[in-house]
């Protein structure tokens, strides 16, 4: 006996197909729980003879707006020099005189937060921010920034649990950040683990949303406080809910102006009733979601204050959703609205992916002939992508404002990311477009994601892992 | 940077991951239906936490991770006291295999994964450390002790 048999025998321990199936349908939660409100913000113009060329069904309810795809000739060319620098370097580009691209190089980890450069350095244990330095990207600059970094402790207890612990914030440029480390703790028998965990509240510096949470799994549940950074008091937000509502969710969506919340809750072995709620803080109305308009619904997103999306699914034997129906729910007069009626659920390791991805107030909805249409669900208003064909490896991001989406195209051969082709369509403007680019195979790239409602980032490093890259893009 | 994680991204992670972590947690755990449940949980931390990584070693990395510290937590459980070694729902394996399976299952909690880490998943003791959030020196001890234990012919000895 040696290793090798240890090896070849661990070789032959792998998990079921099924195992990626029921994996790849917990998206369904993340996607519903990703709620987006549409603010009517106009973006600046776009120097771009890329028009709306309208269309519109006979029913004002189906009418249909038409972008037309413009796939830029210009291509970007990626860096992928292993030539370290002596801490963060930027060089840029401008692709097609639309998008101005950032690429910052770094010779270690570096985050990005609040829309700054950050590096971090945590004591051993990672208990203790021991040295911190922040840059802002302006001008094709790094220009370092000194911030006013203020220490402040957590010792709060909720359901004879003690949660204790420290955390690190500032306030630049009018907006909060905050720093914690992980605050996970077990009881003496290990058998049960709390941990406590911070959110931004919109619109507010002054507090912070702190969510207590206990179990882990199915049994994890979550409980918020206001948590007022001078003071270091925390504030009920549920303080007239029954007890066992709160007791059995695992977590809270808040509308824009922080008086709705959505109690989220799933059945569990231990929580076998929970479910979701509708809870006006102003006038201590709580409402199960399942009610609302009588239609029954799974699930519901904040449209804006006084609108909710509804979420109808049906699932098969095992569980797994089929179709959605989506209701635009008016809650001052409690009139549900059919918005778009029993479309298949997107699953993108389906061998030919195609039906509706949600963003909340907003879903992209693919036909099986690779037809793309933006559906506003307050309203029923659809997008079309016109000139555009979806294919495997294609995905979309909604911008946190809900009116930009963002495209990107994953090359299914490469090892990483693999982005070959990147662009953004405007909502608004009327404008969509995409560029290729070259060298993305040299690179190793790990997350994409929206930064802000203009900018989208792209974690990277080159293959030989020596330099690691922040590549900025502004649409 | 607060990214969210795509279903594209999430398959590629569990393209990438989900074997590692699976045999993790079969290493920890012993029983399919546990390594799949906490196979299960550990993507959905992913989902829903969609950290920044540096690259597909530190997303690696971050994922057994939170593997061993999941597998923990269940084995601290009640209900987990007894640990038993590997479930018979396994693909059969020649005998030497199995035996050298048995062997590293057979080990105590502290020794089995610092084990699979160092010699499975190659590991260096400095990275199995950081995984198993242990201080390099008794990462370094739990090592021998394992190698000891097991009485097999290890390479790349310390």
């Amino acid at each position: 006996m040696n290793i090798n048999d240890y090896r070849r025998g661990m070789d032959q321990i792998v998990p079921d197909a099924a195992l990626k199936e029921r994996i790849m349908n917990q998206t369904k939660k993340k996607t519903i729980s990703a709620r987006r409100v549409f603010a009517g913000v106009l973006a600046a113009a776009l120097s771009i003879a890329c028009l709306i060329t309208a269309a519109f069904a006979a029913s004002p309810e189906l009418r249909t707006a038409v972008l037309s795809f413009f796939r830029l000739e210009e291509r970007e060319h990626l860096p992928n020099s292993s030539v370290t620098p002596d801490g963060p370097d930027i060089s840029n580009a401008e692709i097609g005189e639309l998008v101005k691209a950032q690429y910052i190089k770094m010779d270690r980890y570096y985050g990005l937060s609040g829309g700054m450069l950050n590096s971090l350095t945590w004591s051993e244990d990672r208990k203790t921010l021991l040295d911190y330095k922040f840059w802002e990207v302006k001008d094709n600059e790094l220009i370092p920034v000194q911030v006013d970094m203020h220490t402040n402790q957590i010792d709060v207890t909720h359901n004879g649990i003690h949660y204790q612990g420290e955390f690190w914030w500032f306030i630049h440029g009018g907006q909060l950040d905050f720093f914690t480390t992980d605050n996970r703790a077990w009881d003496e028998e290990g058998e049960h683990a709390w941990d406590w965990n911070f959110s931004l509240v919109p619109g507010r510096t002054d507090v912070l949303l702190l969510r207590l949470s206990t179990g882990t799994q199915m049994e994890y549940r979550e409980y918020p406080l206001l948590y007022h950074l001078d003071t270091g008091e925390t504030e009920e937000l549920f303080a007239g809910v029954d007890p066992s509502v709160t007791e059995e969710s695992d977590g809270t969506i808040w509308s824009d102006s922080f008086r709705l919340a959505l109690i989220v809750g799933r059945p569990s072995d231990e929580f076998p009733n929970a479910q979701e709620w509708l809870y006006d803080r102003e006038t201590g109305t709580l409402t199960a979601v399942n009610t609302l308009g009588g239609i029954g619904a799974d699930t519901a997103a904040f449209a804006d204050d006084d609108t909710l999306i509804l979420y109808c699914f049906r699932c098969d034997e095992e569980d797994m959703i089929q179709d959605v129906t989506f209701y635009s729910y008016d809650i001052p007069s409690g009139r549900a609205t059919k918005t778009l009626d029993a479309v298949p659920y997107y699953r993108s390791w389906d061998e030919k992916p195609s039906g509706v991805m949600t963003f909340g107030s907003r879903c992209v909805l693919i036909s099986e002939e690779g037809q793309v249409q933006v559906v506003d669900l307050k309203t029923g208003d659809r997008t079309l992508l016109g000139g555009f064909t979806f294919r495997k490896g294609d995905s979309f991001q909604l911008n946190p404002s809900g009116n930009r989406l963002l495209y990107f195209s994953m090359n299914s051969n490469a090892d990483s990311l693999g982005i070959s082709q990147i662009g953004v369509a405007d909502l608004e403007k009327g404008t969509f477009f995409a560029f290729d680019r070259e060298g993305y195979e040299n690179l190793h790239e790990g997350g994409i994601g929206w930064d802000d409602d203009n900018t989208v980032s792209i974690r990277a490093s080159t293959l030989d892992n020596e330099t690691q890259y922040l590549l900025v893009y502004q649409f | 940077m607060k990214q969210t994680l795509s279903a594209r991204q999430l398959e590629e992670a569990y393209n990438a991951c989900g074997t590692a972590v699976y045999r993790l947690a079969m290493v920890y755990l012993g029983r399919r239906a546990d390594a799949e449940d906490v196979t299960q949980e550990v993507f959905l931390r992913l989902l829903c936490r969609a950290p920044a990584f540096a690259d597909g070693e530190h997303r690696r990395r971050w994922l057994l991770q939170v593997t061993a510290n999941l597998c923990r937590d269940q084995l601290r459980g009640f209900w987990r006291k007894r640990v038993t070694g590997l479930d018979d729902t396994l693909p059969a394996a020649a005998p030497e295999e199995r035996t050298a399976l048995d062997a590293v299952m057979a080990l105590p909690e502290q020794y089995r994964l610092p084990i699979h880490l160092h010699y499975y998943e190659g590991y260096s003791v400095a990275e199995m450390a950081e995984i198993l959030k242990l201080g390099q020196s008794a990462a370094k001890m739990r090592l021998k002790r394992g190698r000891e234990l097991l009485k097999m012919e290890l390479e790349g000895a310390l």
